[in-house]
C-alpha cells in the first residue's frame, strides 16, 4: 500500500463518524436547534470565513498561542538545562517550581486579567506561564538523564566547560525535551482558548462564546471545528519537525 | 623520564552527608613515555576513578597527578579518553564525531575533513563517514571513539575498559588492532580492564589494584617489547596469568572475608 | 567517620529546599509594604493571608474549594472508569482498536476545552456540563496509557496463566490488568492535574461557585486581595489533590508488588 493512501485509511473511523453525524441529522435524530448537521456547520464555516473574518480571528489566536508557547519553550529549555548543570540555579529554582507545581495553570488567568487588562498580553502571559512549568520540568529531567560520559568526551576534546550545556547536553537531551514540548503544545491551545473565552477581544475562543450567546449555533460549531483543526494541524506539524530534527535516531 | 606522575593520590567521597568512603588510598605510580600500562583489579578498586583523575575529570582529595611535570587540573586534548560504552555523540555522523576535537581547535573545514578521514581509514571504517552511531555495531562504535580520540593527537591515551561491552570475537580483533596501532605510534597508554589476559597481551606493565580501599597491590612487568612475537606473548600470558589470577583471587577472597 | 555536625547539615539542607521560597515571600512583603510595588496589583502578603483567613473562617473558601474538588474528582472518576475500560477493550478486540486508535490520536492534541460552550448548550450551566467537560478532557491520556499498558504485558505472564488453565476473560482481569497497572496509574497521574485545571476554567466561564468563580468574580469586582487568596486556596486544593492521589497510588502499588511477589514465589 502506498504511503499516501495509508494515512486516509487510518483515519477512516473519523470519516465514518462525520458521515454518521450527517446521517443522524438528516434522519431527524438530532435536535437542529442545538445540534446542527455537518453540512450546516460547514456552510456556517464558509459564511464566517467570508463575512466574519474567521481567518483574522484564527490568525490572532494562533499568534497568541504561538508567542506564549515559543517564549515558554525558550525560557523553559534554557532554565531546565541550567538547573541540571548548575547546583546554584537548581537550588534557587527548584523550591519555587515545587511550590507552584500543584497550582492549576488556568487559575492564573484572573491574575493576568488583573495585571495586564483585557488585551493580547494577558492571553500570551497565560499561555507562557502555563506552559513554562511543564517544559522546565521535562527539560530538567531530560538533561539530568543524559550519559555523563558524553560531557566528559566533549570536555576532553577541548569544548570549554561553559559551552558544554549548549553543545552537548541540549542535543543529547533533545528527544526527551521534544516529548515534553509536544504535551506543552497541546496545553498551549487549551490555555489560549480558555483565556479567550474569559477575556474576549477577538480570537477563536471569543468567537465561539459570542456566537453561542447570539444563538448562531451552526457558527459556534464551525468555530469549534476551526480550533480543533488548528490544534490537530499544529501537533502534526510538530511531529514532522520532530522527525526531521531527530533524524539521527533513525 | 616519566610522563605521568601519580604522587600520593587519595580520593574520598562523602555519602549521605556525613559518611566518608575512601575509594583510593595513597597511590604512587610513574608511567614512562611510550609505555603501555594496564590497571586491573576487582570492581570497586578505584581503577576507573584513577583513570578519570589522570584525565582531569575528577579532582583528587589528596596528592597530585602531574603530566609532563605540570599538575593536572582539567581535561584536555593531550589526554584522550575512550569509555566502555563509547560515548559517541549520537546526533553527529562518524565524520562529525571524529572531526569534533579538530573543530574545537578551530581547524578549517577542508583540513579537518581530510585529517578525520585519514583516522577513519586507519580504524578501518572507510565508507561509514556519513553513518550515524546508532546504525553501527559496538565494535564499530568503539573504533569511531578511538579515531575521535586519536585525531587530536594526544600524547596519552586513557582507555576505560574499552572492550568490555563487546563480544569475545570483536574484542579479540580490536585488541590486535590496538596493539598494532600502539606499535606504530608508540603513544603512552593507560588501559583499565577486568580481563587479565587482555592486560598481559597488550601491556608492558600490569598494575594490580586491591579494593576497598583502592591501593596498588603489585606491579608486574610482562617483559614483552613492542616487537614480541605471538608465540612469546602467548607463553608469557599463560605464565603470568596464574600469578595475576592469584592476586585477583586473593583480593576477591579478602574482600569477601572483609565484608 | 563524621564529617560535619548534623544540625548544620540539616539547616543547609532546609535552606536548599526552601530558601528561595522564603526569600520570595519576604521580598513580596517588603516591596509591597514599602510601596515599591503597587499595592492594588500586588497586595501585601499579609493582606492576602488575612483575606484568606477571613474567607476561610467564614466558610466561603472551603465551600468553593469543595465544589471545585468535587467536580474534578467526579469528572476524573468517570474518565478513569471509561478510559480504563476502553483502553482494555482496545487491547482485546482488533475491531475496537481499529475504530478507537484514530479517534484517540485526533482527540489528544485538540483543545477539548473549546467544546465547553457546546456542552453548556446541551447540558446547561450547572454541574453536568462541567463534570462532563472534565471527564472528556481527562479520558484521552487514560485510554492511551491503559492501551499501552495492556498491550505490552510480558507474554510469559500470559502463557503461564493460560497454561494453568485461566480462561480468556479471567486472563484479562487476573493477569493483564494487574500487570498493566503501573502504566495505567501513570496515565491516571497525567490526567489528574488536568481535572483540576479544567474544573477551574469551567467555573471561571460560568462564574458560579467553585474556586474559578470566586477568582473571576474577585477580578470583576476589583478585589485584588481576593484574587490572591483564591490563588492560594487553589494551590492548597491542588496540593491536597496530589497528596490524596499519591496515597491512593501507594496503596494500589503496594497491592501490585504483593501480587508480583506471590506470582514469582
Amino acid at each position: 500500500m502506498s504511503k499516501a493512501l495509508r494515512i486516509p485509511i487510518f483515519y477512516l473511523p473519523i470519516f465514518a463518524i462525520l458521515i454518521l453525524w450527517e446521517l443522524a441529522a438528516r434522519l431527524g435524530l438530532l435536535n437542529p436547534s442545538i445540534f446542527p448537521s455537518l453540512t450546516d456547520t460547514l456552510v456556517a464555516f464558509v459564511r464566517l470565513a467570508e463575512k466574519s473574518h474567521l481567518l483574522a480571528h484564527a490568525w490572532l489566536s494562533l499568534f497568541r498561542q504561538s508567542s506564549g508557547f515559543f517564549l515558554a519553550a525558550v525560557f523553559g529549555i534554557v532554565s531546565g538545562i541550567l538547573m541540571a548543570e548548575s547546583r546554584t540555579v537548581r537550588n534557587i529554582l527548584e523550591p519555587l517550581l515545587r511550590a507552584t507545581f500543584p497550582l492549576p495553570k488556568s487559575a492564573l488567568i484572573p491574575l493576568f486579567i488583573l495585571w495586564l487588562g483585557i488585551g493580547d498580553s494577558a492571553k500570551v502571559a497565560a499561555v507562557f506561564l502555563g506552559c513554562l512549568l511543564p517544559i522546565v520540568v521535562s527539560t530538567f529531567n531530560a538533561a539530568r538523564g543524559i550519559n555523563k560520559q558524553l560531557v566528559w568526551s566533549a570536555w576532553s576534546l577541548g569544548t570549554p566547560k561553559w559551552l558544554i550545556p549548549w553543545k552537548v547536553v541540549l542535543p543529547a537531551a533533545l528527544p526527551e525535551i521534544m516529548s515534553g514540548l509536544r504535551i506543552a503544545l497541546a496545553l498551549s491551545f487549551t490555555l489560549m482558548v480558555s483565556a479567550e473565552f474569559l477575556i474576549g477581544q477577538r480570537g477563536l475562543g471569543y468567537l465561539i462564546s459570542t456566537l453561542g450567546e447570539d444563538g448562531d449555533y451552526a457558527g459556534m460549531f464551525a468555530a469549534v471545528l476551526a480550533v480543533t483543526v488548528l490544534g490537530f494541524a499544529a501537533d502534526r506539524l510538530f511531529l514532522w519537525l520532530n522527525d526531521h530534527l531527530l533524524a539521527w535516531r533513525e | 623520564m616519566s610522563l605521568i606522575d601519580i604522587d600520593g593520590v587519595c580520593k574520598n567521597y562523602t555519602i549521605e552527608g556525613d559518611r566518608e568512603l575512601t575509594v583510593i588510598d595513597h597511590i604512587d605510580l610513574s608511567i614512562r613515555e611510550g609505555e603501555f600500562v594496564s590497571i586491573i583489579g576487582p570492581s570497586g578498586c578505584g581503577k576507573s576513578t584513577l583513570l578519570h583523575m589522570i584525565g582531569g575529570f575528577v579532582p583528587s582529595t589528596a596528592g597530585e597527578i602531574r603530566v609532563g611535570g605540570a599538575a593536572v587540573h582539567s581535561p584536555g586534548p593531550d589526554r584522550g579518553i575512550v569509555f566502555q560504552h563509547f560515548a559517541l555523540f549520537p546526533w553527529k555522523t562518524v565524520l562529525g564525531n571524529v572531526e569534533y576535537g579538530l573543530a574545537e581547535r578551530g581547524i578549517g573545514k577542508l583540513e579537518r575533513r581530510d585529517t578525520a578521514q585519514s583516522f577513519i581509514d586507519m580504524v578501518k571504517l572507510s565508507g561509514f563517514e556519513n553513518t550515524y552511531p546508532n546504525r553501527l555495531s559496538g565494535g564499530m562504535q568503539q573504533r569511531v571513539a578511538i579515531a575521535r580520540m586519536l585525531a587530536c593527537e594526544p600524547s596519552i591515551l586513557l582507555m576505560d575498559e574499552p572492550f568490555g561491552a563487546l563480544d569475545a570475537q570483536t574484542r579479540k580483533i580490536l585488541q590486535e588492532e590496538l596493539r598494532e596501532l600502539w606499535q606504530r605510534f608508540r603513544k603512552t597508554v593507560v588501559f583499565v580492564t577486568h580481563d587479565v589476559r587482555e592486560a598481559v597481551f597488550l601491556s608492558q606493565r600490569v598494575v594490580v589494584m586491591s579494593a576497598r580501599p583502592g591501593r596498588i597491590k603489585t606491579i608486574v612487568e610482562t617483559g614483552l617489547g613492542p616487537d614480541a612475537s605471538r608465540a612469546a606473548i602467548d607463553e608469557k600470558a599463560d605464565e603470568l596469568w596464574d600469578l595475576l589470577r592469584d592476586e585477583v583471587v586473593r583480593t576477591l577472597d579478602e574482600e569477601r572475608r572483609g565484608l | 567517620m563524621m564529617k560535619a555536625p548534623s544540625h548544620t547539615l540539616w539547616l543547609r539542607r532546609a535552606g536548599a529546599r526552601y530558601g528561595s521560597i522564603v526569600v520570595v515571600l519576604i521580598l513580596w512583603e517588603l516591596t509591597t509594604r514599602t510601596g515599591i510595588f503597587n499595592n492594588f496589583l500586588l497586595p501585601p502578603l499579609s493582606d492576602v493571608l488575612y483575606r484568606f483567613a477571613l474567607d476561610f473562617i467564614s466558610g466561603e473558601i472551603p465551600r468553593h474549594a469543595l465544589a471545585t474538588a468535587y467536580r474534578a474528582a467526579v469528572g476524573f472518576a468517570i474518565a478513569a472508569g471509561f478510559g480504563i475500560l476502553t483502553g482494555g477493550l482496545m487491547s482485546m478486540s482488533a475491531v475496537i482498536r481499529r475504530i478507537m486508535e484514530p479517534i484517540v490520536s485526533v482527540a489528544f492534541p485538540i483543545p477539548k476545552i473549546s467544546f465547553l460552550p457546546i456542552f453548556i448548550l446541551w447540558f446547561g450551566l450547572d454541574d453536568l456540563s462541567k463534570v462532563l467537560m472534565i471527564a472528556f478532557s481527562c479520558v484521552v491520556p487514560i485510554i492511551s496509557a491503559t492501551y499501552l499498558g495492556t498491550t505490552t504485558v510480558d507474554k510469559y505472564f500470559l502463557w503461564s496463566a493460560r497454561n494453568l488453565g485461566t480462561s480468556r476473560q479471567a486472563l484479562f482481569w487476573k493477569v493483564i490488568v494487574p500487570a498493566a497497572s503501573p502504566q495505567i496509574i501513570s496515565g491516571l497521574q497525567v490526567a489528574f492535574p488536568l481535572a483540576l485545571i479544567i474544573a477551574v476554567v469551567t467555573e471561571m466561564l460560568t462564574g458560579g461557585d467553585g474556586l474559578g468563580g470566586y477568582m473571576i468574580r474577585s477580578v470583576r469586582f476589583a478585589q485584588s486581595d481576593k484574587v490572591f487568596a483564591g490563588l492560594l486556596a487553589t494551590l492548597f486544593t491542588g496540593l491536597i489533590f496530589i497528596q490524596g492521589f499519591a496515597m491512593l497510588r501507594a496503596r494500589l502499588l503496594v497491592w501490585h508488588n504483593e501480587t508480583a511477589v506471590t506470582a514469582a514465589g
